[in-house]
């Protein structure tokens, strides 16, 4: 995402986005092709990517969708209205094998120094989390449903 | 005689123009009936009320203008959602001071007002804007 046309371009940029789902049959995850659908979701409109409302994997028919991810092109932060909305449900349940799944939404944003950064919103758990080394660190949490955050002690959005 | 008419015609010429350069005629309020205003008692006391000090107000008008000029309207693929977005009574709206120089002013949809339940959510819908005491916006996020 953040290697598209505009994706790390400022205010000025473009976001991107896609669902993720996952393969009971396979075992495997899956991202879908990337929107840059641009809509205005509200009066103003400056920066959004229109998420695809539905999959249409005809090579995985039962395919669980996970949540979704996208590109913030002028910060490395969620914002509130990414946080403010949360997927309904908040958890996928594979029926065939009761494996439970948080639904869970991706941030990535390339720092100028070219480093990619990624974020994730667990919409069950409420934990924001940021991937250092390979593993997914929490730093906050949400506090309630407008989107403020709680950054955990010590915590910030970057080490 | 002719010279009016021809300036009248400019003049009529250019007022589509004038909307395309941004120019909008300033809307009062639809007023309410006499009958309406009878039945309004006005409180003794505002004390309970929403208070915004005079620059808090600024900075909220500042946004307000930016977030919400006259006439716009959402666009989305879900009529219902559209005019949701559309509405004004939609979006709640925050106001927080940081010191006397520096406001922060949000605006959030609440899209469940309007019976709406997304099943994919809407991201970066709404708009933070922080504001300086002289009225200009510094970053929005």
């Amino acid at each position: 995402m953040t290697g598209q046309g505009g994706a790390s371009a400022g205010m000025v940029g473009s976001e991107y986005c896609a669902l993720h789902y996952y393969a009971p049959d396979e075992q495997a995850y899956y991202l879908s092709y990337l929107s840059d659908v641009k809509r205005q979701f509200d009066t103003y409109g400056r920066k959004t990517c229109e998420m695809p409302a539905a999959l249409r994997d005809l090579k995985r028919v039962n395919a669980l969708i996970l949540g979704g991810g996208h590109n913030h092109p002028h910060n490395r932060q969620f914002s509130p209205g990414d946080l403010r909305t949360t997927w309904n449900p908040s958890r996928a349940v594979d029926t065939q094998t009761g494996q439970s799944f948080h639904r869970v939404l991706y941030l990535f944003f390339r720092e100028r120094t070219g480093v990619c950064n990624a974020y994730r919103y667990d919409h069950a758990s409420q934990i924001i989390s940021a991937l250092r080394n390979g593993q997914w660190v929490p730093i906050g949490r949400t506090v309630d449903d407008s989107g403020n955050i709680q950054m955990l002690d010590g915590a910030d959005w970057l080490p | 005689m002719t010279r009016t008419l021809l300036s009248a015609a400019v003049l009529l010429g250019l007022l589509p123009g004038c909307s395309l350069l941004g120019y909008y005629k300033y809307e009062r309020a639809p007023r309410g009936t006499p009958e309406e205003a009878e039945r309004i008692h006005f409180p003794h006391s505002y004390a309970e009320g929403i208070h915004l000090r005079g620059p808090e107000l600024a900075a909220f008008i500042v946004a307000l203008n930016e977030f919400i000029p006259p006439h716009s309207k959402a666009d989305t693929a879900n009529e219902a959602l559209t005019q949701c977005l559309t509405r004004r009574d939609t979006y709640d709206a925050t106001v927080l001071k940081a010191n006397d120089d520096l406001y922060f002013v949000s605006f959030l949809p609440k899209v469940e007002r309007c019976g709406i339940q997304l099943q994919v959510p809407l991201i970066d819908a709404g708009a933070t804007f922080a504001i300086d005491r002289q009225g200009r916006i510094l970053n929005v996020l």
